[in-house]
């Protein structure tokens, strides 16, 4: 059916007389209250534990760094994959590169796309870095963009995740007014909530059955 | 859709005599109910919460045409493609004809009620081409060729056996009854399926005008595989799941998960704009989205039924429903169960024989509206459903005879009185405890299968409302 048609049945059985409605006033009607940085750290780690996410704080990038390589030992994990090196610059890691079996995405043609896929399906555990921190419901944002793609916090059984404090917000319709304010969507806006899980065998409860089973988050909080 | 074999009746019966089901059905809404109740509560005045999803889904629905309009063309600014489709099979036909043009083999399918209401997977068995349902209940209830029985958990009414029958004749191997290693079993075998598919088929929540976005909420996952492995997705999309904007959004974000599952926000909420951009390494190469009428814009401009699109398919209304909780989802014999599904389908499909049918199915208790985060009148709709098949041309006319003798005898206070006393006097008389004759009762056409179960309190000789002069002077003194 055409669009014109399609539409244009649709308002001749709303019948409405008169002009056309204006858009509504935000409809969020609680305003936040004021939160402290040191809340919203509590608050996201309890929050991420009780849907069975785990935390880790450290102070500085360099102790994050440290206890990734020794996350990653200790886990066993053979291969891993990341989002492009260029998203962790400002954290300034040296020796996660040289290692950890870490493949990160770096931008180049469709080829590396096929190969980098086949890669984060076969890792282990697959290392990002989280846009926003949702503290009332333990969520991380993901927004696609080249160097940062969808596979690595979908494919490999295990999603790694580094947060700064400071990229913390209050909940879901702070982080979704952000959003908003930035003009042209990401292709995929991701929240990210724990685990993934499914009840469908029986009401018991399963992590994993298609996303990764464990996510860890490494908050940096100085 | 497949029109039922049985009669509601015999569908009704076959449910109740099925011993797991009913245990399984009354587990599953008894946690939902209670998930829900508590993370409602979390939230703090829950009713002021419903209202704002009230006004929010009415606006939209009283601007959908405008909304509807908005969202295509942000879609395609975005790189996606719109379609609209008139009818289910109009919309099949879309669905078919991109995966024949991409000379596609295998497609992979995320939960979605619109594909199941548009018959989707047969008529992609007849175009040859393999329609696989990967969220785990619902490729169990594929494997086991039945229709979803909940629109949050489909397969319920499977025990761990069944499943596990399911798989090893799937896998030609032996596996065990483990949770885990079923759901391992499902993810092994889905994964090989997710990297050679060639489109991915998803429903979606809702769909962002402002910005062209559709919105999935999931806790699996295979949601995010089908729209990101595929090289296209195709998203069937109900026309009424619009809202305005990501502010409207957040809003429907605080019910929509809460009313479902209780959780406060599902595992993965993704807001899809447009398919993979320059540079990026995954996502889809082409996104199609197909809007779907299918019946709803009939509901449009009726002033009792057009609230029934403010619907956000959370499911709530079947966790509370008593008649749900004794059958079941497939006794309704129709794709979306429960008192939503006793609204849904006579409208969506008015000339079959279940539209009669559905709307007797239903206790009117009014738990259902209760429960309703958007605060749809289900229960008044129900009535008026009533109303509408007495008066069909097709209503028997015993039906239409009882009916202008209630509207006689309720329309007049004296031939109210009297009908008040001969049934009590035949009450008394016959089924009430106590009564020689009550056997009787035990032979009646349909009360007859009600009283051989139960026990009837024999009716007082007076009224209420004869006895309340006396009462009346009691209580003044």
């Amino acid at each position: 059916m055409k669009r014109e048609d399609f539409l244009a049945r649709v308002a001749a059985q709303l019948d409405r007389a008169g002009p056309r409605i204006q858009r509504r006033e935000t409809p969020h009607a609680t305003p936040t209250p004021a939160h402290s940085r040191e809340q919203l750290v509590q608050r996201f780690s309890t929050e991420l534990e009780k849907v069975g996410g785990a935390v880790q704080l450290h102070a500085s990038a360099a102790q994050l760094e440290l206890a990734l390589i020794e996350f990653a030992r200790a886990s066993g994990a053979r291969r891993m994959v990341s989002f492009g090196k260029r998203c962790f610059e400002q954290l300034g890691f040296d020796r996660l590169w040289r290692e950890l079996p870490l493949n990160a995405w770096e931008r180049g043609d469709a080829g590396c796309a096929q190969e980098f896929r086949a890669a984060a399906a076969d890792a282990d555990i697959g290392l990002s870095i989280a846009e926003l921190g949702l503290a009332a419901t333990g969520s991380m944002l993901f927004a696609c963009a080249p160097d940062r793609p969808r596979a690595v916090s979908l494919l490999p059984r295990t999603h790694v995740a580094i947060l700064e404090s400071s990229a913390l917000v209050p909940d879901l319709a702070a982080a979704l007014l952000a959003l908003a304010q930035r003009g042209v969507p990401a292709s995929s806006a991701l929240f990210v909530t724990g685990p993934s899980r499914t009840s469908d065998i029986e009401n018991d409860l399963t992590l994993g059955v298609h996303g990764p089973a464990a996510v860890c988050v490494f908050l940096l909080h100085s | 859709m497949h029109a039922p074999e049985q009669a509601l009746a015999e569908r009704a019966r076959l449910a109740l005599d099925n011993q797991f089901l009913r245990k399984a059905v009354r587990f599953t809404v008894d946690r939902l109910r209670n998930a829900k109740s508590a993370s409602a509560a979390a939230l703090g005045d829950f009713e002021a919460w419903r209202e704002r999803g009230r006004e929010s889904r009415a606006h939209t629905i009283a601007n959908l045409d405008r909304y509807l309009g908005e969202f295509a063309s942000n879609l395609e600014r975005r790189g996606g493609v719109i379609h609209f489709a008139a009818d289910a099979a109009e919309a099949s036909a879309i669905c078919v004809s991109l995966a024949r043009e991409r000379g596609a083999k295998l497609a992979v399918k995320s939960k979605s009620m619109v594909s199941e209401e548009i018959g989707l997977n047969p008529a992609f068995e007849a175009a040859g081409i393999e329609a696989l349902e990967t969220d785990l209940g619902e490729w169990i209830v594929q494997l086991a060729h039945e229709a979803p029985a909940h629109i949050i958990l489909p397969c319920i009414h499977k025990s761990r056996s069944e499943i596990r029958a399911l798989f090893e004749a799937h896998a030609g191997e032996k596996l065990d009854e483990a949770t885990a290693t079923l759901a391992g079993y499902a993810r092994r075998k889905l994964r090989e399926k997710f990297l050679q598919a060639d489109i991915g088929i998803s429903g979606c929540n809702f769909a962002v005008a402002s910005t062209g976005s559709i919105v999935m909420f999931t806790n699996e996952g295979n949601g995010r595989l089908v729209t990101t492995l595929p090289r296209t997705h195709i998203v069937l999309m109900g026309m009424e799941r619009i809202v305005p904007d990501l502010a409207e959004l957040a809003l429907m974000a605080e019910l929509l998960p809460r009313s479902a599952t209780g959780q406060k926000l599902t595992t993965y909420m993704n807001v899809i704009s447009g398919p993979r951009r320059e540079g990026e390494a995954d996502g889809p190469d082409e996104l199609h989205v197909v809007v779907v009428d299918n019946g709803r814009s009939r509901q449009l401009g009726d002033a009792d039924f057009q609230a029934i699109l403010h619907c956000i398919r959370c499911g709530a209304c079947l966790n509370v429903c008593p008649v749900y909780r004794q059958i079941g989802g497939h006794a309704y014999g129709s794709v979306y169960p429960g008192p939503i599904g006793a609204v849904l389908n006579p409208l969506f499909e008015p000339e079959r024989e279940l539209a009669t049918e559905l709307a007797d199915a239903s206790s009117l208790c009014g738990a259902c509206a209760v429960a309703c985060p958007v605060k749809i009148p289900i229960h008044d709709m129900l009535v008026k459903l009533r109303e509408r098949n007495a008066a069909r041309p097709t209503a028997s006319r015993g039906t239409r005879l009882w009916m202008e003798l209630a509207a006689g005898v309720l329309a007049s206070p004296g031939m109210f009185a009297a009908a008040g006393r001969l049934a009590r006097f035949a009450q008394r008389a016959t089924i009430g405890d106590g009564s020689r004759w009550r056997w009787l009762g035990t032979r009646l056409p349909l009360a007859g299968a009600w009283l051989r179960e139960r026990r009837l309190p024999r009716a007082p000789r007076r009224s209420f409302r004869e006895l309340w002069p006396e009462l009346e002077r009691e209580v003044r003194r």
